[in-house]
């Protein structure tokens, strides 16, 4: 069962994609915070389970378990969890 | 027969005109009442060359005489093949079509008269960045003189990991391991990587192609630069890459550049978002671009015939239908963002071909239904979607039980149930497009609204996106020469920022070509053509290098600044500067000389004084401050209003006195008096200006919200004005 945190931050693709169990292992995200993170900030998105790859400013991108995101989700300078999604050449 | 160009051989053993494309390739002309004809170059020897040609029933038009002579004119099929007998004939060839040359759009865009000044200027020390399918890192126009590579880093994402590797996936390649593989007699033995879809090495070669696979007819915008690419891992025939890896790829090129200018180039995109800049990939690479030297440059996308906008205005107790296609075979899930104020309440539901609608959702709910044809359709509300304040009604729709969605008219139903502004726009997600079994699902041409089709990221706030238009044209298919293309996306961004912000050249261009791709060569093996948005963008970020070199403190707003004002306006770019040309063609000479002169502002030591903010800048300016009591929204460029002094001096103070009470989030601006501006928002936070309930206290002549562009205060007087700020 999905938070309401969690429903809040992250979009309905994402939420779909969850519910229907179509995400599964990681999953590849960015991340949308309120102000760039500290370092304690930092060490509190590894402790749940961030794999922080990029930091530029208050986004970062990371890997994650999905079974973690609700973790993520939790910390309170998580303002958005965006899913990666495909992109086409132009 | 073996004197006559394999495509005259060819013709002459199909003797039609079946294939009318092909055979305009060759030259082939079909003229009532004349035999056929086609138009030739023949070298031949000899005094009585020129006679002999006539005689066997060829028309000469031109010649040039000199070791050789070379005649030009048409000859007949029969007549050919007398040609090719003939003892003084060397060499008969068919005309061919002059494709946009890459030298065509460097002198199009006065890129060549840099590389040929007194003082060349030619992108040497700048690095030129690229995401995208790959490179083929064997090209000459990627190597030196001496064999060795100008790619400094080589990331393939999709490539092999190794242990200890220096990336978080995939394989990095130096370019002394690209050197060492350029040196074996297989250096794909050592660096395994291939771009088989062949957009990168195009799109590379447009930016910084040095000419060499060839006598320099075809090299870049900036030659000499030195190169980072970034392989993202495509899917074959379909995607390329993903928004979380194109956003480590964009951050990987500004770290291996080590502090050195860069200009990314970035020709991929997708429609899911508000467009506005408010996806995370968006507020991730404005982040990025804040920074001095570093500038990424953004297709426009080529979203423009294809239908997925819809927008307008729903009243009060009204109800809205917006149809959409669903093509035949449509297996994948059609996924529709529908976005609009959150002050207004709006019920989404779906109608099917032929079936009643299905129960509207509201603002804040979720639902999903099945059809009559069981198709699964899902209806999901965010309000306060990324953080803006709007609403975001994503509908999903997906084949469920079915083996497709039921293909041919749907209906998306908007309700209006309180509405206090009734804007609305709705994207379809960019989805597989085979041109065969096409599945991108469309709005209806009577539903459709061209406008706002820029691809995402192009509507970050920050970067520089790029609308092509035709140098010239594919016969049967292209606007005129210097028509924007068709297919060029188009602004403004929701909040009605402009975009793109400059057209250059994209139809059709040639570039480099693969060697391990299909593409057909064009018109060597060396070389192929291509049209998009694509190749427009890399234009612009050759010319970013350029302009790089002689400022490499500029930042990515300056730069755009830059390029927007020295913009050509000239031929169909008339009505620029407007939301398909941005403010014109690219100019890559005035854009360099704009670099050298242009004196930005800086603004220093902000104080916040209970309603005042004050400030000084280094140079005499005008200021405004633009404010919004959403903070999310003034980051994405909407403001509530402003206020502006059009004194110029170098020490400022702007209050915002006669707003209602409340917190205000600011932006400073500073206007020199060559109209270079320069923005201060505290780094994306804001200043905060708190307006406290007032004590009693009169309000000031003009008091209230100034409206933008309506008024500025001067010595405390109201004073209509036009402000450049409206552009920002």
């Amino acid at each position: 069962m999905m938070s309401e945190t969690l429903q809040k931050k992250i979009d309905a693709r994402g939420r779909r994609q969850l519910v229907q169990g179509m995400l599964t292992g990681q999953v590849e995200v960015l991340i949308r915070t309120e102000v760039p993170p500290s370092s304690q900030q930092q060490r509190d998105l590894l402790a749940s389970g961030c794999i922080v790859r990029s930091i530029v400013g208050n986004v970062l991108s990371a890997v994650v378990d999905v079974a973690r995101l609700e973790e993520v989700a939790q910390l309170p300078i998580v303002r958005k969890i965006e899913l990666s999604r495909p992109m086409f050449q132009e | 027969m073996k004197k006559l160009d394999p495509r005259l051989r060819h013709l002459m053993r199909q003797r039609t005109a079946e294939a009318p494309e092909l055979s305009e390739r060759v030259g082939f002309r079909r003229v009532a009442e004349r035999p056929d004809t086609v138009e030739v170059l023949v070298r031949c020897a000899g005094d009585a060359a020129l006679d002999q040609l006539r005689a066997e029933g060829m028309q000469v038009r031109f010649t040039a005489q000199g070791a050789y002579t070379v005649a030009s004119g048409e000859a007949s099929l029969d007549t050919l093949e007398k040609l090719g007998e003939l003892s003084l004939v060397a060499r008969v060839e068919a005309s061919r079509p002059m494709l946009a040359e890459l030298d065509r759009s460097r002198i199009e865009t006065r890129a060549a008269a840099l590389h040929t000044a007194t003082t060349p200027l030619r992108g040497a020390g700048m690095i030129v960045g690229v995401v995208d399918g790959g490179i083929d890192f064997t090209h000459p126009d990627f190597r030196h003189a001496d064999g060795s590579s100008r790619i400094l880093f080589l990331w393939d994402q999709a490539g092999a990991s190794v242990p200890d590797s220096t990336v978080p996936y995939g394989r990095e390649y130096t370019k002394a391991d690209l050197d060492t593989a350029l040196k074996a007699s297989d250096p794909f033995a050592l660096v395994p990587h291939r771009d088989v879809g062949a957009h990168g090495t195009h799109v590379a070669g447009i930016a910084a192609g040095n000419g060499r696979a060839g006598a320099g007819q075809f090299s870049g915008v900036a030659p000499d630069v030195d190169l980072i690419v970034v392989a993202v891992e495509p899917e074959a025939g379909r995607t390329l890459g993903r928004s979380v890896r194109a956003f480590e790829a964009v951050t990987y090129i500004v770290q291996r550049s080590n502090g050195h200018p860069v200009a990314i180039n970035l020709s991929q995109g997708m429609n899911g978002g508000g467009h506005s800049g408010e996806t995370v990939l968006e507020t991730g690479l404005d982040n990025l671009v804040r920074q001095p030297g570093v500038v990424v440059v953004k297709s426009a996308g080529n979203e423009q015939e294809w239908r997925i906008h819809a927008g307008g205005e729903v009243a009060q107790g009204q109800t809205v239908s917006v149809e959409f296609l669903v093509e035949t075979n449509d297996r994948e899930d059609d996924v529709f963002e529908v976005w609009y104020e959150g002050a207004d309440q709006i019920s989404l539901t779906v109608q099917p071909p032929g079936g009643s609608p299905l129960d509207f959702v509201a603002p804040g709910s979720a639902q999903e239904f099945e059809t009559v044809a069981h198709n699964r359709v899902s209806v999901d509300f965010d309000l306060d979607a990324d953080d803006t304040g709007d609403t975001l009604a994503t509908v999903i729709l997906s084949r469920g039980h079915a083996p497709f969605i039921q293909p041919g008219p749907w209906r998306l139903l908007l309700r209006g149930d309180t509405v206090q502004v009734g804007r609305y726009d709705v994207w379809i997600e960019r989805t597989f497009r085979n041109g065969a079994g096409i599945e991108q699902s469309r709005f209806s041409a009577a539903s459709a609204d061209d406008t706002r089709t820029i691809s995402i990221p192009g509507t970050a706030r920050r970067i520089i996106t790029v609308g092509s238009y035709v140098t010239r044209p594919e016969p049967g298919f292209s606007p005129p020469p210097g028509q924007i293309s068709s297919f060029s996306s188009r602004g403004p961004t929701r909040y009605g920022l402009q975009k793109p912000e400059i057209a250059a050249p994209g139809e059709v261009i040639i570039s480099a070509r693969s060697s391990q791709s299909h593409v057909l060569p064009n018109p060597d093996q060396q070389h192929t053509a291509m049209p998009g948005t694509s190749m427009a963008a890399p234009h612009v970020t050759g010319a970013v290098a350029l302009m790089l070199s002689v400022r490499p403190d500029l930042t990515c707003e300056q730069v755009k600044q830059i390029l927007m004002r020295t913009a050509r306006r000239d031929g169909f770019a008339f009505s620029a500067p407007d939301n398909i040309w941005g403010n014109g063609k690219l100019d890559v000479e005035a854009a360099v000389e704009g670099a050298r002169t242009a004196r930005f502002p800086q603004i220093r030591n902000v104080q916040v004084n209970g309603t005042s903010l004050s400030w000084q800048t280094d140079i005499p300016t005008t200021a405004a401050v633009r404010f919004h009591t959403h903070q999310r929204q003034l980051q994405l460029g909407k403001s509530l209003g402003s206020r502006a002094d059009l004194t110029l001096q170098t020490g400022h103070r702007i209050a915002l006195n006669g707003l209602d009470p409340g917190t205000y989030y600011c932006e400073i601006l500073a206007f020199s008096e060559d109209n270079w501006w320069t923005a201060d928002d505290k780094g994306g936070l804001m200043y905060v200006v708190n307006v406290p309930l007032p004590i009693a206290t009169p309000a000031p002549a003009g008091g209230g919200i100034v409206p933008m562009g309506d008024f500025v205060l001067v010595g405390g007087v109201r004073v209509p004005v036009r402000h450049p700020l409206h552009r920002l």
